[in-house]
């Protein structure tokens, strides 16, 4: 049973002060849900003996039998706590955790992306041995962008202790290898982050410049960016941790300094200081020194950290292991570590645990980092209001979000969907930013294409119920003040994914979450049944909700498809819509790719004329490249629909070296009027061309989301508009006429440009002992992988190898390469880039060929493949 | 393109075996019925001294025999006419058809205010509705393996007790015939409704036209049968009776068909199997359009033929209060679901006449979302991507707009089937109430409020058209000629009155 009660958590709810939003967020496998047994322990909630063991947070039957978390997990904690560090008992005030546990797979990355914006601070797990990995980067970047706070665990350290057999000097070393690459992605971060700055500051001057706007200037000074603070971790700053998940204990400075700042009489705080880094001290001259050299004697030094600290951990340790029961009760009594005489007992890893649980207690140490060094949302807002919020940075919304403000509007953000008991409904999880979210109360519902003032994308509806999570059950609340983690009932419906909420009616949208993977996975499925497809499509559509990436759609052919950014994500959504979401039989194709259709033609391809149905319409379309670096930039929103037009002007011309009139007329983005295609008008006087810009735009939606080789999306390309001849009577040249004729024109115009297809492409790292790097060179080589990189993991016999994997070539890749190497080597794949596969798709017996008419048959198309002159008329 | 293919591929039977005109159409019975239909018609006041016109229909793949048929008509019936009446006639082809081939085009028939229409080949056997029509059906040759009966060896459970026959138009005059009578005594069949002419005259007068009984026009015994055999004339695969069969039925009854051309054997229709045209495929691609429908907001209600009726059939009871047109029932549908519901808001619709649909056509309604096509059985199922927007038949609509909780909404659920037949679906109303809907009170309020905001920024066009066209208004780049204030718009004047062909002066009533 949990030794607090709602009561007590209400009460803190109300006091922003005294909360802390985090997640954990690490590699897979480097502990995570373990560290978090520790603190749920703590809380009562499990026992504490079991901790490490039952990882609560991982709620479904599939996390415990697989062994990895899958979805994130809140839940709300509460405890007392001295916000002074001290650990004196008259300080101590009760303080609410709204935990969030995190998946480390890469596969489920965007749930991490959830779970960092309805939080404050960030718990950094690194394991040990193997050190910052790319998953550690990638989640440690995404919450830098998000505005969160780290602060750093050392996990498993008893294996270094243990398994390792590490030197308490060796350990050290170690430690500040991962604090020294954690610091260095930080120090990136900051660094991208305040260049950005000048930049945009810059940018910001020319403009005033050439506008003349004094007052704008003002303005922008008025509204003061509040900073982040100090975001490089250290173990003197008490923001690193180190310590065993698995057995419950870990340790920061803190804990160690509060003992010997008595022992020496020194303050608290210096003593943190003298613990790490080059600080020695000479026992004999009674000293401390910055060198390992003693006044008398040869013997050098050891250092403070591994004297004071690591030393005593690793005797105690081996002493316990090595079941040396006499040295272990004395340890324990200098250590004032106290043992019941029953417990004596107990032997080996138990032993082990008990009495570093005792001594260390895990819970404790990062309780009092967390309470600590990570921000309150009181604090947290101030600085995360220039990020979050779209609309202007002065407005009540703003404001109130600034100021963490209960009596403001109601902002709620909702980051994910989490399904509930009653079949096929979903508590809206979020966070809320200002106001109270209460029971019975009206709020408007803004989806991700709202926009103040219209009605798209609005819903006005009353709230049911408002619950706490916590873990897999929850509490009812009446209502939740903002800086907490919120369930909500009774809004399910209106919203698809992510949104937000509020009560004032000038409220903008709080930024829609950006996700760092992208869905390049497929798999077809199907009713057995097809009495069963109203309950297919129902259960896509909770699947697409329960899951923040996961993309459902219908092909024009009727097929259902998942999308999910790799193989073991699109399983488990998989089995999620077969058991839980549909519940029918369900035939699922093997997973397919979704390839991009682009154009390669060096310079333009030959301008291709099609006349309307009524041959009174002519409309000539050429093709050219986009490039590669301009299509990603439109993918990452860097250059598009939105924004202004003369920043992207002046980008096109100065980096890609558009002619700045071409640049003037870029009439469309597609697909979705956002896609890395363009329309651009290059006409020259043409009549009439203003009026058909409707139907040519719907054309080119239609044609680059359906390209003629293969039904897939287009990328990369850019159509021109050459010429066209319109008939002088309007009802001539309506869109009926104009749209089956752009239409035939554009497919002439990307046909005639030697089309390619684009397929995705992994990055993949794999980690492996040395010897097994043969098995996985022979993997990588027979599925087109192209090798990179190799790179020696310090401190380990370790190695990690970059390489580029074809999405295609992936499916079974982590299969074989545990069959190959005796399952030594561990792979993570994350989609990387595009690639042309260089074969003429026309030519029988390529890669492209075989791929296009697979694709093809697979959609019901025509086998043979269409021509320009299928589409083009004669003059 | 796709979208400008024929949409059956189609031969002319006779030619290609090279038989006698007079034999495949029945012409002689033509003659018969002409010279009757001619007497009949001549009591009619006013008719006495009218030369009767007589107009004659062909699909497009039969054309090339239209000249033939139609000398051959007039010489014969100049020969005998004169002995029975003194009224003469006239034959004459009728050119494009407005709608699909299987149906009587009524619209070209008015437009030449024709007294007959002789309608060959292929067809659908929906009763014409406001002219005076037969229907002369070909006459396909078949194998003479059928005087053995037919040969069930190659499918199990199936014999003449649990099977119905259901034949192409064309051999629908081989169950008079002797031969099938002596050869397969206990088949049976689908025969052609009381209320429907043919030549050869197969209708059968013995029973009321019963819905419950109808299988795709024609009428069955009423009897359950668990298998429906196809008789049909070369490949099915583009048949469109027997895809419209499979469309409507392959979820109740087990499909067979017959070649009839080449031998007597009952083949099992092989619809579920993989591969992209299988049945499995096709009920998805129809899905997806009514999961379509859900969303869209503005539906387009296309008129595909005139024959369907709304009303008048049978002991069907709606009460439409006197409405019959098969749009307002679709209007007045669409009218009486998505009010009330919590998350559908109300769809608009338009009604639309176009004649034979094809891409730029459709296309010129760019603001309308869907379309909902009433059209005669056959003639309904339209590959979405033809057009570039969807075209679903009204069943599929009402399971779109299907609401659990409405008692008669609840009649329409997904069933793994396409109802095509719209008397079929209209069938499904009876005893059911469809109100003429009133805006309740928030409702109106709600309205009203939009209809504000709407007036201020667009002035006038507010009180013509709904929400959903102003919020697509909005987002055209190009929203028409610029309005200006300072001219005096030109007074209204009568303009010309009739048909494109032959325009009248406005004549003051």
């Amino acid at each position: 049973m949990p030794n607090f009660t709602i009561e007590q958590i209400r009460e803190i709810m109300y006091k922003p002060d005294n909360i802390r939003n985090m997640s954990v967020i690490a590699h897979v496998d480097h502990g995570k849900s373990t560290l978090t047994d520790s603190l749920i322990a703590k809380a009562g909630i499990i026992k504490e003996d079991k901790a490490g063991e039952v990882r609560a947070t991982d709620t479904r039957q599939d996390e415990q039998d697989r062994g990895i978390t899958i979805k994130s997990t809140g839940i709300s904690l509460y405890y007392e706590a001295d916000p002074t560090g001290l650990d004196k008992a008259e300080n101590k005030e009760g303080f609410l955790i709204n935990l969030i546990d995190s998946p480390g797979h890469v596969d489920f990355s965007s749930e991490v992306t959830a779970a960092l914006r309805v939080t404050d601070g960030a718990l950094v797990v690194v394991d040990y041995v193997e050190g910052v990995c790319v998953q550690t980067e990638t989640v440690l970047r995404q919450a830098l962008a998000e505005r969160i706070k780290p602060v750093l665990m050392v996990n498993k350290i008893d294996r270094g202790i243990l398994e390792l057999e590490a030197e308490g000097e060796d350990m050290y070393q170690q430690f500040a290898r991962v604090i020294e690459s954690i610091n260095v992605i930080i120090y990136t971060y900051e660094k991208a982050g305040k260049d950005a700055e000048a930049a945009a500051l810059e940018d910001q001057k020319a403009t005033d410049g050439d506008d003349g706007e004094e007052e704008k200037k003002e303005e922008k000074k008025e509204i003061k960016k509040a900073s982040m603070g100090e975001l490089q971790v250290s173990p003197v700053g008490a923001t690193v941790a180190f310590g065993s998940g698995y057995y419950g204990w870990a340790f920061t400075l803190t804990k160690f300094a509060r003992i010997y700042s008595e022992k020496f009489g020194i303050d608290q705080d210096k003593m943190m200081s003298k613990l790490w880094d080059d600080n020695y001290y000479d026992a004999e001259a009674k000293k401390w020194k910055k060198h390992d050299k003693p006044d008398k004697g040869d013997a050098p030094l050891t250092r403070a950290f591994v004297q004071f600290i690591m030393d005593p951990i690793v005797r105690l340790s081996r002493a316990v292991m090595n079941d040396q029961p006499k040295r272990v009760w004395k340890m324990c009594k200098a250590l004032n570590i106290e043992i019941k005489e029953a417990e004596k007992e107990k032997v080996g890893k138990e032993l082990f645990k008990l009495i570093f649980q005792r001594w260390l207690n895990a819970a404790d140490a990062l309780l009092e980092m967390i309470v600590m060094s990570l921000p309150s949302p009181r604090a947290a807002q101030a600085y995360r209001v220039d990020y979050l919020y779209e609309g202007p940075l002065d407005d009540e919304c703003a404001n109130a979000i600034r100021n963490c403000d209960q009596d403001g509007p109601l902002m709620v953000f909702i980051s994910k969907m989490i399904p509930t008991n009653d079949k096929g409904r979903f508590y809206a999880f979020g966070r809320v930013f200002s106001g109270i979210v209460r029971s019975g109360e009206k709020v408007r519902i803004m989806g991700p294409n709202y926009t103040p003032g219209s009605k798209t994308d609005l819903n006005i509806k009353s709230i049911q119920r408002t619950v706490l999570m916590m873990g897999g059950k929850v509490d009812q609340v009446p209502d939740v003040p903002c800086g907490n983690t919120v369930g909500l009932v009774g809004i399910d419906q209106y919203l698809m994914k992510q949104g937000t909420l509020s009560t004032s009616e000038a409220a903008h949208n709080i930024k829609v979450m950006k996700y760092s993977v992208s869905p390049v996975v497929r798999v077809a499925v199907e009713a057995k049944n097809a009495s069963d497809l109203p309950k297919l499509v129902e259960g896509l559509k909770r699947l697409s909700k329960s899951d923040p990436l996961v993309q459902c759609s219908t092909t024009s052919s009727g097929e259902h498809i998942i999308a999910g950014c790799g193989e073991l994500h699109v399983e488990i959504c998989l089995k999620d819509l077969e058991e839980e979401f549909a519940k029918i039989p369900i035939n699922k194709s093997d997973p397919v790719v979704s390839y991009k259709e682009t154009v390669t033609v060096e310079e333009k391809s030959e301008t291709c004329l099609a006349k309307s149905p009524n041959k009174h319409n002519r409309i000539h379309m050429q093709s050219e490249r986009l490039g590669e670096e301009l299509s990603n930039e439109i993918e990452e929103e860097k250059i598009g629909p939105k924004g202004d037009v003369k920043v992207r002007n002046r980008v096109l011309v100065d980096e890609y070296d558009w002619d700045i009139n071409e640049a003037k007329k870029i009439w469309f983005f597609g697909p979705d009027n956002m896609g890395p295609n363009m329309l651009v008008d290059t006409t020259k006087a043409a009549q009439y061309l203003n009026e058909i810009k409707d139907s040519m735009n719907n054309a080119f939606q239609w044609v680059t989301k359906e390209a003629p080789l293969t039904d897939e999306n287009m990328r990369g390309v850019k159509l021109n508009i050459m010429d066209v001849t319109l008939h002088a009577d309007a009802i001539h040249r309506g869109a009926g006429q104009i749209v089956p004729a752009a239409r035939k024109a554009m497919f002439a115009a990307h046909l005639s440009g030697g089309p390619r297809l684009q397929e995705p492409v992994f990055l993949v790292e794999i980690q492996a002992p040395e010897d097994a790097i043969g098995g996985i060179h022979t993997v990588l080589n027979r599925r087109r992988g192209e090798y990179i990189d190799e790179e020696q993991v310090e401190g380990t016999p370790l190695k990690i190898i970059k390489a580029y994997l074809p999405v295609a070539e992936s499916f079974g890749f982590t299969q074989h390469l545990r069959t190959e190497t005796s399952g030594r080597a561990f792979p993570q794949c994350v989609f990387d880039h595009w690639e042309v596969v260089n074969s003429d798709p026309y030519k029988e017996g390529t890669t492209s060929f075989d791929i296009v008419k697979e694709i093809r048959k697979r959609k019901g198309l025509k086998e043979t493949l269409p021509v320009p002159e299928d589409y083009t008329d004669r003059m | 393109m796709e979208s400008y293919q024929p949409q059956f591929g189609q031969s002319n039977i006779r030619q290609a075996k090279e038989i006698a005109l007079e034999n495949y159409y029945s012409l002689d019975e033509v003659v018969g019925y002409v010279t009757g239909f001619i007497q009949e018609w001549s009591l009619t006041e006013g008719n006495q001294e009218k030369e009767a016109k007589i107009a004659l229909q062909f699909p497009d793949h039969l054309l090339e025999d239209s000249v033939e048929v139609t000398i051959w008509l007039n010489d014969k019936f100049n020969e005998i006419s004169e002995e029975i009446t003194p009224n003469s006639a006239v034959f004459f082809v009728l050119g494009d058809t407005s709608y699909g081939e299987c149906c009587v085009d009524e619209v070209n028939s008015e437009h030449y205010s024709t007294d007959l229409i002789l309608h060959f080949g292929r067809t659908c056997f929906t009763p014409p509705n406001r002219v005076r029509a037969t229907f002369v059906l070909e006459k396909y040759p078949y194998s003479p393996q059928i005087y053995e009966g037919f040969d069930f060896s190659e499918v199990e459970d199936v014999n003449y007790e649990n099977t119905i026959f259901l034949a192409d138009s064309g051999y629908q005059y081989l169950f008079s015939e002797e031969t099938i009578k002596t050869t397969c005594p206990d088949i049976h069949y689908c025969y052609v409704p009381g209320n429907i002419e043919t030549i050869p005259d197969l209708s059968c007068q013995r029973k009321e036209a019963s819905l419950d009984h109808q299988i795709m026009g024609r009428l069955s015994d009423g009897k359950k049968y668990e298998n429906i055999v196809f008789l049909a004339n070369g490949d099915v695969t583009d048949n469109p009776t027997y895809k419209t069969l499979l469309v409507n039925y392959s979820n109740s009854h087990q499909m067979y068909w017959v070649d009839l051309s080449s031998d007597n054997k009952v083949v099992k229709a092989e619809f579920n199997s993989e591969g992209a045209n299988s049945m499995g495929k096709f009920l998805m691609q129809r899905y997806n359009l009514i999961e379509q429908a859900k969303e869209a907001q503005i539906i387009g209600i296309i008129m595909g033929t005139l024959s369907v009726k709304g009303q008048e059939t049978g002991s069907t009871s709606i009460d439409l209060q006197g409405q019959n047109l098969p749009s307002d029932i679709i209007k007045k549908i669409i009218d009486n679901t998505g009010r009330g519901g919590s998350s559908v808001s109300h769809k608009k619709y338009y009604e639309i006449l176009i004649g034979k649909l094809n891409e730029p056509k459709i296309q010129n309604f760019t603001s309308v979302d869907l379309f909902v096509i009433v059209a005669c059985r056959e003639n309904s199922l339209y590959y979405s991507k033809q057009f570039g927007k969807p075209v679903i038949t009204p069943y599929e609509l009402c399971i779109a707009l299907g609401d659990p909780e409405s008692e008669w909404m609840s009649k329409f659920q997904w069933e793994s089937r396409i109802l095509t037949d719209f008397e079929q679906f209209i069938e499904r109303f009876k005893g059911e109430e469809l109100k003429d809907v009133e805006e309740d009170e928030y409702e109106k309020q709600e309205r009203e409020e939009e209809l504000q905001i709407m007036v201020q920024e667009y002035g006038e066009l507010a009180n013509v058209y709904p929400q959903a066209t102003i919020e697509r208004f909005r987002e055209l780049t190009f929203k028409g000629l610029e309005m200006n204030s300072n001219t005096t718009p030109a007074p209204l004047q009568n303009g010309k009155f009739g048909i494109a062909a032959n325009l009248e002066e406005y004549k003051k009533m």
